[in-house]
């Protein structure tokens, strides 16, 4: 079990998230979401390591001798991978920083980018397919997706989220990814929570969605993507016109 | 094989009982038929693997599937659930067609005389109702 317990973070001013909860299950799916600006992706930092938590804790439950950072496989909203280096270069740097065996990479392969080519000359959906083949290959135990996957042109998308969910179904990791646009996303989040202004405000199984008072009060019958677009609508309309 | 629509009410997973049970009894999928691993159908639907295996489980429990240990999930052999489940299949669909004649405003007693109008063959009157 992965649990954020009370974390509050920032950037210096006042905090994003402040005194936020949340547990993902090893094997477990979820999906963050809510509008802008709530902290969704500042929660997946916290989640990968990369912004420390000022009050509150992170506990991964995983045996503590291995820096956890090891085992958690981050795609984050920049791709900042070095633009320098070419394709098979930042692959061999990857792979033996992990200490991984060397491995065909299939998403590259079927994406046909080039081994030679500079990561500042590919294209930003490319570059968004080499993050996610290095990241996979390391057969990390908590993925984090943040939204990044919607520069990707539809074919290679559905080519990025087969390679997610074969591994979903390999070695069972805990997912935690942050959604806006919800299609063909949506059928892979177990769960969601959805994220306002003021903390976590609704988190579901996806199959009990519709039964949440919030979505029963708004009367929203619709699909999951509807349900979710409409309750963002909400958290919009409630923050310009408060009660 | 399989169509999800992530954009509809209806559960993933139930979407996925529904066809499958629905190519049981229309016979696309025979008796013994192998059913595809929960891992590849997830990857070609992209839809998370415990959703495809809840989905098998279920079905296993209800006697449309059974499992072999390392070889996945087979059509049940048994003849007895075609025939529940194609009674089950028509309540779902005269369920429908009366919630979708009311909505059209169509009265109960016009559903019954059409219908009625339907089985024996006579020309549909759009003098009542």
């Amino acid at each position: 079990m992965i649990r954020l317990d009370n974390v509050t973070c920032g950037y210096g001013g006042s905090p994003v998230l402040s005194r936020v909860s949340l547990s993902v299950a090893e094997g477990e799916t979820v999906m963050i979401t809510g509008p802008n600006g709530v902290g969704k992706s500042s929660m997946l930092r916290v989640l990968a390591g990369s912004l420390v938590p000022s009050k509150g804790n992170v506990d991964y439950g995983w045996p503590e001798e291995r820096d956890p950072r090891h085992l958690i496989g981050y795609l984050p909203d920049c791709t900042c991978i070095y633009r320098s280096l070419r394709v098979n270069q930042l692959e061999r740097l990857h792979r033996e920083s992990y200490g991984l065996p060397r491995s065909p990479l299939p998403l590259l392969e079927k994406a046909s980018i080039p081994e030679s080519a500079r990561i500042g000359e590919l294209s930003g959906g490319h570059r968004v397919l080499v993050h996610l083949s290095l990241i996979l290959s390391t057969r990390p135990r908590l993925i984090l997706l943040d939204e990044v996957l919607n520069t990707v042109d539809p074919y290679l998308r559905d080519l990025a989220l087969q390679e997610i969910v074969t591994a979903m179904a390999d070695t069972k990791p805990a997912v935690v990814m942050v959604n806006l646009v919800f299609g063909e996303t949506a059928a892979l989040a177990e769960r969601v929570v959805f994220l306002d202004y003021d903390g976590i405000k609704l988190d579901e199984p996806v199959d009990q969605l519709r039964h949440n008072p919030l979505v029963q009060a708004a009367g929203i019958e619709k699909g999951i993507p509807g349900m979710l677009t409409e309750l963002i609508h909400i958290a919009h309309g409630e923050r310009r016109n408060p009660q | 094989m399989f169509r999800i629509d992530t954009g509809s009410p209806v559960p993933v997973y139930e979407q996925l009982k529904r066809q499958v049970r629905l190519g049981i009894v229309t016979g696309g999928f025979p008796p013994d038929y192998r059913m595809p691993s929960i891992r590849d159908l997830a990857a070609q639907l992209t839809v998370n693997p415990n959703t495809i295996a809840k989905a098998y489980q279920q079905l296993e429990a209800e006697g449309y599937l059974v499992s072999r240990a390392g070889s996945g999930f087979f059509v049940n052999p048994g003849e007895h659930r075609v025939i529940e489940t194609r009674k089950q299949l028509f309540a779902e669909l005269a369920d429908e067609f009366v919630a979708r004649a009311l909505e059209l405003g169509v009265s109960p007693e016009r559903i019954l005389n059409d219908l009625e109008a339907a089985l024996t063959g006579r020309s549909i009157s759009d003098t009542t109702g």
